[in-house]
């Protein structure tokens, strides 16, 4: 069969602003196969995070298919999509987006409370995490009381919770200064060498040399 | 703030559903109470005077009953049973060197049992051989005694009654406070019927009280009478002034009919401050919708599914709720036992009873539903991109 982990076709994403449709994604077409570490670059604008949120499940493309693992995703069901964001796929955020009130523990243990998994394998896995992130002496801090860095440590180490094929991380060095930042692409690293498929926004030209294969966008198209 | 204010209103709110549900009933209780004191079910007469003529008999013609038609009513087969009673007020009452004035009034040992005069273990109540006999024997009520007699034991003792001396053979039970019938026997002493008509002389009785032998059939038994005493005293039977009918059964319905009309009344108020307030914890929990908005973003992006952020909001509204409610429950419950103590005449004892709880729960129950149900569908169906947007 095909062992392309990801496959999209023709995408095309159009926002309705008022009168006028602005389009973001104007025809896009690649395929990601597992195991491969992308780098997806381009300016400002040009349609990166819009790209990363329909290979995450999180929008629907206005035209066009998406296969992941073989399946098109665009015609399920929300909670069928919720699932697959769940199980499937593990995200990172330029601005982290911890929650606030919970400890870095809570944080790295919530998808794993979506998914249903029980309370002592969940802490199980949980220390696990914060043991490859570095941070399991912080398990006990809420974010406030971190650093940026340490907060993206958790988000990684959250995205991971519940064993992902995928990791889709938009812009994640983004908020740190360089050598921390290059500490965190050094975890992005790591995953991929344990099999991860990695899917990374940046705007770095050095994070993105590390990447096997780029992804250039320009105004919504691959260049 | 806000959340103060509607923790407030909830609370306010299920206290004033509690606490009228709560009076309304004492209210209730309270009524049947003294209604059994006038004796369930039974029916009371009082001559009055003819407005129409009959057979040319003018208007104005006083009708009046006399001892022989208790007996005659007695007689027909529709009637269980029946009473008479004649009564006067102001009487002096002496005691040794103390005295005062209260009602005096004749019975038949039937009107005591109909309207449930209750005598004090120690004694015993006006009976048929008294009445027979003309004894000068007297059952005061608790008033009388507790005025004459203080502590001291009343019951085998001699009063004067109108300087003549009766020996006190009992005592009535401490009853329910008078408000709604004025026809209580707290300051009333009973003597024998026939002592009583000697004494002043008296050839008609006041009032005769009976009460049907089926219930059921208290209407086809009430024109029985009316036509019986036409007949009898020569009058038109549809001559409402003739004679002065109340009937307990009639009241009976009455009583539950306003109480439950008071109830409805006081219960929409509570609703409507439930109203209120439960559009305050919507208003809320909208409010917390929006702040929490990313926080949702950030969940829908590691899966949550809409089902579990629906629970999640209905379950906060639920919980405001529940606060106030229980904050309700203790303010009712404290006023309830400070509105004992102070015993407010009329109200009767208003309890947070089963009832009154579970009608507060049901109406508690539906407001956080509905307060929490929309702003929850509302957070459950957000663009998970735009709420991640969301700063
Ligand atoms: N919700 C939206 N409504 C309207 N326009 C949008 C929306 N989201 C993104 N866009 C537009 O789509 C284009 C691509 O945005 P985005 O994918 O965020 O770019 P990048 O991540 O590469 O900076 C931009 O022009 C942006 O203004
Ligand atoms: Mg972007």
């Amino acid at each position: 069969m095909n062992n392309s982990v990801i496959k999209v076709n023709n995408i095309v994403k159009e926002y309705n602003t008022g009168t006028v449709s602005v389009a973001a994604l104007k025809g896009v077409s690649f395929e990601i196969k597992k195991g491969e570490l992308i780098a997806v670059t381009g300016r400002s604008g040009s349609g990166k995070s819009t790209l990363m949120h329909i290979i995450g499940c999180l929008d629907q493309p206005t035209r066009g298919s998406y296969f992941l693992d073989n399946i098109e995703v665009s015609s399920l069901h929300p909670n069928k999509l919720a699932e697959i964001r769940n199980l499937k796929i593990g995200f990172v955020f330029q601005s982290f987006n911890l929650l606030p009130y919970l400890s870095a523990f809570g944080n790295v243990e919530l998808p794993m409370i979506f998914a249903g998994i029980e309370k002592n394998k969940r802490e199980k896995r949980v220390n696990e995490l914060l043991e490859l992130v570095g941070m399991s002496e912080r398990a006990l801090h809420k974010p406030t009381e971190m650093s940026g860095g340490e907060q993206q440590r958790i988000a990684v180490a959250r995205s991971l919770a519940n064993n992902p094929e995928i990791i889709l991380a938009d812009e994640p060095t983004g908020n740190l200064d360089s050598k921390i930042g290059e500490s965190i692409m050094n975890l992005f690293m790591k995953l991929w060498e344990s099999g991860k498929t990695i899917i990374m926004i940046t705007h770095d030209p050095k994070v993105a040399d590390k990447c096997q294969r780029k992804i250039e966008l320009l105004d919504g198209e691959i260049l | 703030m806000r959340a103060f204010l509607t923790l407030f209103g909830l609370t306010w709110g299920t206290t004033a559903i509690m606490l009228m549900l709560a009076i309304g009933e004492a209210n209730k209780n309270m009524m049947i109470k003294q209604m059994s004191y006038l004796g369930e079910n039974t029916v009371s007469l009082r001559p009055g005077h003819t407005t129409m003529t009959f057979k040319g008999l003018g208007k104005y013609r006083r009708i009046k009953f006399d001892i022989e038609d208790v007996d005659r009513l007695k007689s027909l087969s529709c009637i269980d049973t029946a009473g008479g009673q004649v009564n006067t007020g102001n009487i002096n009452m002496r005691y040794k060197n103390k005295e005062a004035a209260f009602d005096l009034a004749g019975i038949q040992p039937t009107w005591a049992a109909l309207r449930n005069v209750l005598v004090n273990d120690d004694g015993r109540g006006i009976n048929q051989s008294d009445v027979i006999k003309k004894r000068r024997v007297a059952v005061l009520g608790n008033k009388i005694k507790d005025t004459l007699f203080g502590k001291e034991k009343a019951v085998g003792k001699n009063i004067f009654i109108k300087n003549s001396p009766y020996l006190i053979v009992g005592v009535l039970k401490p009853k329910y406070e008078a408000t709604f019938f004025k026809e209580m026997h707290e300051d009333t002493a009973f003597i024998p019927i026939t002592t009583f008509m000697t004494m002043f002389n008296y050839n008609y009785i006041e009032s005769i009280v009976y009460k049907p032998k089926n219930i059921a059939e208290n209407k086809q038994t009430l024109s029985t009478v009316t036509h019986f005493f036409a007949r009898l005293k020569s009058f038109n039977p549809d001559d409402k002034n003739a004679i002065r009918i109340w009937d307990m059964a009639d009241s009976s319905d009455f009583i539950n009919n306003f109480t439950l009309g008071l109830q409805v009344f006081m219960g929409i108020v509570g609703v409507f401050t439930m109203i209120v307030a439960a559009v305050g914890v919507a208003n809320i929990m909208n409010v917390i919708v929006e702040e929490r908005t990313k926080e949702i973003g950030i969940k829908m992006a590691l899966g949550i599914k809409r089902r579990a952020v629906m629970f999640q909001f209905i379950f906060e509204s639920f919980l405001f709720i529940i606060i106030g409610g229980v904050f309700g429950f203790i303010i009712s419950k404290i006023i309830c036992a400070g509105l004992k103590i102070a015993h407010i005449k009329g109200m009767g004892e208003p309890e947070v009873t089963l009832y009154v709880a579970l009608i507060t729960t049901i109406v508690l129950g539906m407001a956080a539903f509905w307060a929490g149900f929309f702003p929850a569908k509302r957070a459950s169906q957000l663009d998970p991109v735009e709420a991640l947007r969301w700063q």
